[in-house]
């Protein structure tokens, strides 16, 4: 964390050459790209863009490399807590009391805020669920994929699939944001109900060793099925077409074409 | 003296390198082992390369002694339609039952770039509900770019990894940037273009943010990290949280910078920076069995007693430590000296035919006479030599079924040798591998193709013997054009377009 004032000025310098650097490159990656013709990029053109961002890549590698030795010569210390949710502290301070024999307004108030929840968890995952669905069937069965055009037609059947996975996810963040509301006002009353009543505290929570350990059964199956699958694959070529392609550079993997 | 080295130890418990980041150094470089390969230019094609890195490690990085489990995944996805993807899948799920995300915080090479980047002293976006939802993308990601795709391209077969392709950053700093420094793969500037304008500036994006966000990749892209976070909750190795110590006051929660929702959940990334801020030490490494059984603590009920456990357990774990740091050096200093300097791809450059007095020097660069050898027919007609073809224009191109942008281009070249037809002679020549699959796909693909198809031969079990004899080193495809006289006047790596067949023809014949 910076505390003084050179390590603000430090911080702040660094913030905004780095963005500045990285927008700098993309442009200059850009414009090499779209002013470059049939071949934009060789090792001429390349060294000419990097001669001219080579002061602010020095600058902004220099404020970052002073930034970390700042670092390391102070003392170690955690970064500092987040702030917790609503639905966290709700948690927390239901664990600490029994509330099974609540009644009144508040316990009222209570049931009605979790069904509210419950409501809208079931829209949004709901509606997650079929969008997510949609894409799927629209990708797997709708969508042109040919070979010719591969980059055309897998940036075509994504222009529509990721807007509609962002809307899929996007459903979530009213969800969250109505949930820390009903969070919030169902730990103010039961923070009221606590303070007004006589309320148990919470009985510990005791391991229940009788049970079986179900992870530790899931963890000794995954691994015999991890074992046999390894075997399967190695008598059937898998770990030879694995170092198949290893051993060769996948250009378009790593942008080359 | 004394003072001094007290004074040196002390100032290193509180400034100097923490346990975690020495692993993951240690783990970057021991799975970048063929430091050589950055000076050479070239990568690695040893046999290593049969296991996978727990984390990501592009295995077309110059460095890299082993393979890219994500890269290795979506690739068995690709040839799922002629061979189960058992190995793979059973790679994955053995590293994620063993240790889960783990992997993520303490043996990823990107996630080590990911913290660096992220000490740099600027003021940092702490996660909140909106990176909570965010997170989720990673598993759009994982069943949409490693799953779906790869999956679909396969029911045409045509080999697409679409992560690789689209997003990862890992083959673009680590692989591209990796080979591209280097002045002998010069020609590969030539490859450029807007696959790699776009993946350049989202790594350059991803970089940026992580300086601000921690660990923005591994939190809202890696689908790897996705993967390996299924196996969390029943893996070897991690974080636990015994619940009957804990009294929810949320501090490992707030401590984390991570999207958890509790301590060793899916995103919970064992790194362990929640351990020491519990105030109940209700949180601690899976494993501890391994140290010293629960029987043998529960037994200790005096103080006297509990004491005496824990000096046990003390000496043991020093013990241990102490083993595992000598195994682990001594491996890391085996592999360097094993990779660098003992390795030998065993690869005698071939000289090809004998050379024809003609005053022009054999070799495989612009200028100089193309080597020929006889190279047996896909057909089974028999074999073909370079100097059979003397008298017309040669376009020599190397590819192989299981190559996405040889397959893309080869139409191109069947309608070079259909419209120059009499002028011009093109020859494919298929590798190694795969060579079985050959004869189906162009008989499907090109019935009537006046295009001549050849096998290369096996100089090793990785390198094909003609490729190498004209310069190629390890990337497909690569294509070569001679004159009339077998003069080498055009080689490119990678992907040609047709305009550049034809305006490579046209400069030949009017020379």
């Amino acid at each position: 964390m910076a505390n003084s004032k050179y390590e603000k000025l430090i911080a702040l310098a660094t913030t905004v050459c780095i963005i500045l650097l990285g927008i700098a490159l993309i442009v200059c990656t850009a414009h090499l790209y779209f002013t470059g013709g049939a071949q934009p990029y060789s090792r001429e053109r390349v060294g000419g863009y990097l001669v001219i961002l080579a002061a602010p890549l020095i600058i902004t590698a220099g404020l970052a490399v002073a930034g970390v030795l700042m670092r390391i010569m102070q003392k170690k210390e955690a970064d500092g807590l987040t702030a917790r949710t609503n639905s966290e502290l709700l948690e927390s301070f239901r664990s600490r009391f029994d509330l099974s024999s609540m009644e009144g307004f508040e316990a009222e108030l209570i049931r009605k805020e979790r069904n509210n929840r419950r409501l809208f968890d079931i829209i949004a995952y709901a509606t997650s669920a079929l969008i997510f669905s949609f894409v799927l069937v629209y990708l797997g069965f709708i969508a042109e994929f040919t070979i010719d055009n591969l980059n055309g037609d897998v940036l075509s059947a994504f222009a529509l699939a990721l807007p509609l996975c962002a809307i899929a996810i996007g459903v979530h963040i009213p969800r969250i944001y109505f949930a820390e509301k009903s969070c919030k006002r169902e730990l103010e009353a039961i923070k009221r109900y606590v303070k007004e009543n006589v309320v148990p505290r919470a009985e510990k929570y005791e391991n229940p060793k009788k049970k079986p350990d179900y992870a530790l059964i899931a963890r000794y199956v995954i691994i015999a099925a991890s074992i046999v699958f390894i075997i399967l694959g190695i008598t059937n070529g898998g770990m030879k077409d694995v170092l198949a392609k290893a051993v060769k550079i996948c250009t378009e993997c790593i942008g080359l074409g | 003296m004394k003072n001094a080295f007290v004074k040196i130890r002390n100032w290193w418990s509180e400034h100097g390198i923490t346990k975690r980041r020495l692993i993951q150094l240690y783990s970057a470089l021991l799975f970048n082992s063929y430091l050589k390969g950055y000076i050479t230019g070239d990568i690695f094609k040893g046999a290593t390369k049969n296991l996978c890195t727990p984390g990501l490690n592009c295995y077309s990085c110059p460095g890299a002694v082993t393979s890219c489990p994500l890269g290795a995944l979506q690739n068995s996805f690709s040839a799922s339609g002629k061979t189960a993807p058992y190995y793979m899948l059973g790679i994955i799920m053995l590293y994620g039952i063993i240790f889960g995300r783990w992997i993520c915080g303490w043996l990823c090479p990107f996630g080590l770039l990911q913290d660096l980047l992220h000490k740099i002293k600027t003021p940092k976006l702490k996660k909140n509900r909106f990176t909570r939802v965010l997170s989720f993308l990673k598993y759009v990601i994982l069943v949409l770019f490693v799953v779906v795709i790869p999956l679909l391209y396969m029911t045409k077969d045509f080999p697409l990894p679409a992560f690789c392709k689209y997003i990862c950053p890992a083959g673009t700093v680590g692989g591209a940037l990796g080979l591209l420094i280097n002045p002998e793969n010069e020609g590969m500037f030539g490859m450029l273009g807007p696959l790699f304008t776009w993946k350049f500036a989202l790594a350059v994006s991803i970089i940026v943010a992580c300086v601000f966000i921690y660990r923005t990749f591994c939190r809202f892209i890696c689908p790897l990290g996705a993967l390996y976070g299924f196996f969390n909750k029943f893996s070897i190795f991690g974080i636990k949280l015994e619940k009957d110590k804990c009294v929810n006051c949320g501090k490992c929660i707030s401590v984390c910078k991570m999207d958890i929702h509790h301590v060793g959940d899916m995103e919970c990334i064992n790194c362990g920076e929640c351990i020491p801020v519990c105030p109940t030490k209700a949180i601690s490494y899976k494993g501890a069995k391994i140290i010293l059984p629960d029987s043998e603590i529960e037994a200790a009920k005096t103080d006297e007693e509990k004491a005496a456990v824990e000096k046990k357990r003390e000496k043991r774990v020093k013990l241990a430590s102490r083993i595992t740091a000598l195994v682990l050096s001594l491996t890391l200093i085996g592999s360097l000296v094993y990779f660098n300097f003992i390795y030998d791809d065993g690869v005698d450059v071939p000289s090809g035919d004998e050379e024809e007095d003609d005053g022009i020097p054999t070799g495989s660069a612009i200028g100089y006479k193309c080597p020929t050898y006889s190279l047996d027919l896909v057909d089974g007609s028999g074999q073909i030599n370079i100097k059979d073809l003397r008298g017309k224009i040669v376009i020599i191109n190397f590819w192989g079924t299981w190559c996405g942008p040889c397959k893309q281009e080869l139409p191109d070249f069947d309608q070079v040798a259909t419209d120059y037809d009499g002028e011009v002679v093109v020859l494919t020549v298929h590798t190694v591998d795969y060579a079985e699959e050959a004869p189906e796909y162009i008989a499907t693909n090109f019935p009537d193709s006046k295009m001549l198809f050849a096998y290369d031969e096996s100089l090793t079990d990785t390198i094909d013997m003609y490729f190498t004899l004209l310069g190629g080193t390890s990337s497909y495809p690569r294509t070569l054009v001679l004159d009339e006289k077998g003069v080498i006047v055009f080689t490119a790596d990678g992907k040609v377009e047709h305009s550049q067949l034809v305006d490579v023809i046209e400069e030949t014949k009017n020379k």
